[in-house]
């Protein structure tokens, strides 16, 4: 076999004259597009602007393909003239076979790429004190499923490169064996059952909690599009609110009649004081969104017609966050994270963690809805 | 072929079989096909089959160029495209795609992949293929039913498509369609007659996938053929058994929720809307409440998970042990996995509810049943390994599809122990990481496992083989694609990337995905492309494709005992009985590394009868034969099964 195979290689009247043959046709025709391609590159380059079309995408993608025709057709052609020689020049089974762990390195490679370039992407370290015990469980998690996803795709690929048929073998007939159905059901269920005892516990910590007695209350108000939030004045208490009352004037439909709400503050974007508890009310005007503040590790849904709440600590200040991230720039943001029309994708409210003198400051500059209990200071400020 | 197909009376001679008083056009000696009952209004099952499996192609093409046009989004929203304009007119001024037309895009690539393509078209096809083939049946039981269950799912995707050309756009509230987005047309364009037409097709295909799934049960349960018992029919089988039941059972609830939604639309109910303001006015209309929708839409949308899934790990169980020449490893607890699973999946629902505003306490009770669900999907894959130990692999390319409806279920399965934990959902619900998993788990491996099942039974579709070579390339750079695609977006969900976003210049700390996702569009533009590959080597083969063997892949099943010719009524003859299960490959002692269903004990020689009981194994490995399952304590679920199904009655002999 092997010696027909040289002779075949060698012989050039074997496979010089199959370029005219019909198959070898197809390899011209690749190598033409492909030289057009390459012609084309400089006119195309021009022709498209930067901010219009693929620029040197379709192009790149052409030649590629042009590439792998002439090769495969080269190889066809080869392939094809060796037959006649009753060469087999690929064993097709064993090809796939060895494929199998070629893509199973590559595969592995892939993954770990992933890990080492694109973790530092990820959000950095959870600015609130339950999103600490959730990234403890995620990496719980993720060393268990990746342990998993590693020993069952290597299982997986190599033993389709090592049972990969052959002539003259039998397979093994081992229809089961009780011991291992037991063990693998068995060793999962224990592993699911840790999981789920340490994920309903941390689960519990974060929604099935009494608020603390001086935590911060504020509501947050979503509607298309954009966010609204509401903090309690000296009081502590936010006033009432009806969905009916809500004009161009009173966007949030707040009770004129309550005067638990005439000094509420509307602000347009959220400020929180470090470590201090905070009870997030949520509320939505026309469809549901979602209070999604990555960062923190807080999402809840916001519901037409059902108040919902989230409940947590922040404890990273936002500049003690930009020396984290090593950003200057950086700032928590709060998201939709629910389809809620057209500019879904631009419900944004800056979210930021102060100190508690910084907060003060803030609070302090901050105007009522009602306006009507500080009029010295409007005209204060309109002198 | 049509002599033989009319000499034969297919009911003849099997009271047991007798068909349908409606199934009354042919097999009758002298009736003529004419085109239109042949090929349109036809009532055999592997007509309906193909019928079906056409309309899933050209949905899935359909799906694939909708997410191609918003991963150009996506990919380049920094750039225009002027050919979207004269594509889409207005939704592509300018050559940008319109942010409502975004929503409509994914809304539409959603519904049409997952009911159209992977229920309908997978589902649809392989049940009404391989139920009365490998059942030992001459037709379903109701093939008039069959025939208006087609036609049915065919108006519906006319009426789904047609929505596409309405003025105001087709609907864009996702494919999950939650209230009130979905049912205020104030508050997104996509829905007024978009929404409309959504649920009018929706409904049209209830109506559908029930008298299929009613066909499929009843076929398998009354239409079994002599020696064919439960536990001998193939893991196929099975496997659209558990599929129909799951239907039957929760596409009813999805209907109700459509209608109560129809009723908030367009009667002045308030079902599901309450303390509402848009456009202007407080709604009238208050009491209601959204969360019941998600409760009735979830109550299916779950099964529906296992509804696109379970058929193709069916067919990859069929593939893997047929082409590893190997029994199928632990087929009772395949079964019983199966069952575990169809169970299970029916009260999981609420994971996906975990921060809608649900009570908390509910949230414990779904992530331990979510996670225990985990447990049966397991055993599946370990058992697929088992399967592959020590076997004799041929890769076909049904069998590398195969493997990688494997390797994809596992990777797509474990980021479920993520997502599933309700605390760990709270960061990660509706972000990429969620896009990664359901694609992985759900859109492709069930993707997978159609294309295995379509080169694996393409022989006993069209009486050709599909090319071999196109197949592995084909497989090669879809495998490739599909993990190019989605892995990445794993890690847009841990930085907190919320999905269905039309662009993501909006926030600081997303702005840095640009580059993955212009990869992202790249890759998804290869895997497209790839797909072509398999539409060519599809449709030459048709025509020239080799002529298929009579077995082409030495397999045991029922259907490779009928003639290349594919006649009305399946078998010339009587129908075959069935004598063994369907996994003597590489029985010892037996002559060839396969026996058919069909062969008695008698024709074997002496060392290959009896009840297979395993090989013994060679060398320092496991030394522990296979007890019989009386002799064996129960020792985990899966025994506990088997040995359930045997006092009932269902053992394999």
């Amino acid at each position: 076999m092997k010696k027909a195979f040289l002779n075949s290689f060698f012989m050039n009247r074997l496979h010089l004259p199959a370029l005219f043959q019909p198959r070898g046709f197809t390899a011209l025709v690749g190598v033409l597009a492909l030289f057009l391609a390459v012609l084309a590159e400089p006119a195309m380059a021009q022709a498209v602007a930067p901010t219009e079309g693929f620029g040197d995408g379709p192009k790149l993608v052409i030649a590629l393909i042009a590439l792998v025709w002439v090769i495969l057709a080269g190889l066809k052609t080869f392939s094809a003239s060796m037959r006649s020689q009753g060469v087999r020049l690929f064993n097709w089974n064993k090809v796939n076979a060895v494929l199998m762990v070629f893509f199973l390195v590559v595969f592995m490679l892939f993954v770990l790429w992933h890990f080492l370039k694109l973790m530092k992407f990820t959000l950095p370290v959870s600015a609130s004190a339950h999103g600490v015990e959730l990234d403890g469980m995620l990496s719980v998690t993720f060393w268990i499923t990746i342990a998993v996803f590693a020993l069952t795709q290597v299982l997986l690929f190599s033993f389709a490169l090592a049972y990969r048929y052959k002539e003259g073998r039998k397979a093994l007939f081992y229809a089961d064996n009780h011991q291992l159905e037991f063990y693998w059901t068995v060793v999962p269920a224990i592993v699911l059952t840790v999981l789920v005892l340490y994920g309903t516990k941390i689960w519990r910590e974060i929604t099935q909690v009494q608020p603390a007695k001086d935590a911060l209350k504020f509501e947050l108000f979503a509607y298309q599009f954009g966010w609204q939030a509401r903090y309690p004045g000296a009081d502590g208490v936010l006033g009432g609110h009806d969905f009916r009352l809500i004009s161009a004037t009173n966007s949030m439909g707040i009770e004129e009649t309550d005067s638990a709400g005439r000094d509420d503050l509307l602000v347009s974007e959220i400020t929180l004081p470090v470590n201090r508890p905070v009870l997030m009310k949520l509320r939505a005007r026309d469809v549901i969104h979602s209070a999604y503040m990555p960062h923190f590790r807080v999402q809840m849904n916001v519901v037409p017609g059902m108040p919902t709440q989230f409940y947590f600590t922040p404890t990273v200040t936002t500049k003690q966050m930009q020396e984290i991230t090593g950003n200057s720039n950086f700032v928590y943001e709060l998201a939709c994270n629910k389809i809620c029309g057209a500019a879904h994708f631009n419900m944004r409210m800056k979210v930021n963690v102060v100190t508690d003198t910084e907060y003060a400051t803030w609070l302090s500059k901050q105007r009522t809805y009602f306006r009507r209990p500080e009029p010295a200071q409007e005209l204060l400020s309109a002198r | 072929m049509s002599t033989l197909a009319h000499s034969h009376d297919p009911s003849h001679g099997h009271g047991s079989h007798a068909h349908d008083p409606a199934h009354g056009h042919d097999g009758h000696g002298h009736h003529k096909e004419t085109f239109i009952t042949k090929y349109i209004f036809s009532q055999d099952h592997k007509m309906i089959a193909k019928q079906y499996l056409l309309s899933g192609m050209l949905m899935a093409l359909i799906a694939a160029g909708l997410s191609l046009l918003f991963r150009l989004q996506l990919g380049w929203p920094d750039r225009t495209f002027p050919w979207l304009e004269t594509l889409l007119g207005e939704w592509g001024k300018g050559g940008r795609l319109d942010p409502n037309f975004y929503l409509a895009l994914v809304t539409l690539h959603g519904t049409l992949m997952v009911f159209f393509v992977l229920t309908a078209g997978l589902s649809g096809t392989f049940s009404n293929l391989l139920i009365p083939y490998q059942v030992g049946a001459r037709d379903m039981a109701s093939p008039f039913l069959n025939m208006l269950s087609y036609w049915l799912f065919f108006l519906s995707s006319v009426i789904m498509l047609a929505s596409l050309f309405v003025e105001s756009g087709p609907a864009s509230a996702g494919w999950t369609i939650y209230p009130p987005l979905s049912a205020l047309p104030q508050a997104v364009p996509g829905s007024g007659l978009g929404m409309t037409l959504w649920l009018i097709s929706m409904v049209l295909f209830i109506a559908s996938a029930l008298m299929g799934a009613l066909n499929y049960i009843t076929t398998i349960l009354n239409m079994r053929t002599p020696g064919m018992k439960m536990t001998r029919m193939p893991l196929t089988v099975w496997s659209f058994f558990c599929t129909a039941i799951l239907g039957v059972l929760s596409f009813p609830v999805l209907l109700s929720a459509a209608v109560l939604l129809v009723f908030d639309r367009s009667f002045g109910t308030s079902f599901y809307l309450s303390e509402i303001y848009i456009a202007g006015e407080a709604l009238t209309r208050t009491g209601g409440s959204p969360i019941l929708f998600q409760h009735l839409f979830w109550f299916l949308g779950h099964p529906e998970v296992y509804i696109v899934l379970m058929p193709a790990l069916g067919l990859t169980s069929e593939i893997i042990a047929t082409n590893a020449r190997k029994p199928i490893f632990g087929y009772r607890a395949m079964v019983g996995s199966l069952l575990g699973i169809s169970f299970l999946s029916f009260i999981v629902w609420g994971h996906h509810m975990f921060i809608t505003g649900m009570n908390p306490f509910l949230g414990n009770v779904f992530m331990i049943l979510t996670l225990v669900i985990a447990v049966p999907s397991a055993v599946k894959v370990f058992n697929y390994l088992a399967t592959l130990w020590r076997g004799n692999i041929r890769f076909t390319p049904a069998m590398l599809f195969a493997i990688g409806v494997v390797s994809l279920f596992i990777s797509g399965g474990l980021t479920g122990i993520y997502l599933g934990n309700a605390a760990l959902d709270i960061n990660l619900h509706d972000t990429y990481f969620v896009v990664a998993h359901f694609h992985i788990v759900m859109g492709s491996a069930s993707m997978f496992g159609m294309l295995a099942g379509v080169y694996h039974w393409y022989p006993k579709m069209y009486g050709r083989m599909l090319d071999e070579k196109l197949g592995y390339l084909h497989f090669w750079l879809t495998f490739a694609s599909v993990y190019l695609v989605f892995f990445p977006m794993h890690f847009m969900g841990l930085d907190g990337v919320p999905r269905r976003y039309y662009q993501f210049t909006g926030f600081e700390f997303m702005t840095e995905w640009m580059d993955m996702n212009r990869f992202i569009s790249v890759s998804a533009i290869m895997a497209t492309a790839a797909q072509l590959i398999f539409f060519y080597n599809f449709f030459r083969s048709i025509r020239y494709g080799r002529v298929a063997p009579q077995n082409p892949w030495n397999a045991n099943t029922l259907e490779w005992t009928t003639p290349v010719e594919r006649l009305h009524g399946n078998w010339p003859g009587e129908i075959p009985h069935v004598h063994r299960w369907p996994y003597d490959y590489s029985r010892p002692g037996a002559p060839q590394d396969f026996i058919l269903q069909t062969v008695p004990d008698e024709d074997l020689p002496l060392a290959a009868r009896g009840r297979p009981t395993n090989e013994a194994l060679s060398g320092a490995a496991v030394t522990e034969r296979a007890k019989t399952p009386s002799a064996q304590p129960v020792a985990s679920s899966s025994v506990f099964i088997a040995r359930l199904l045997h006092r009932i009655g269902l053992r394999r002999a």
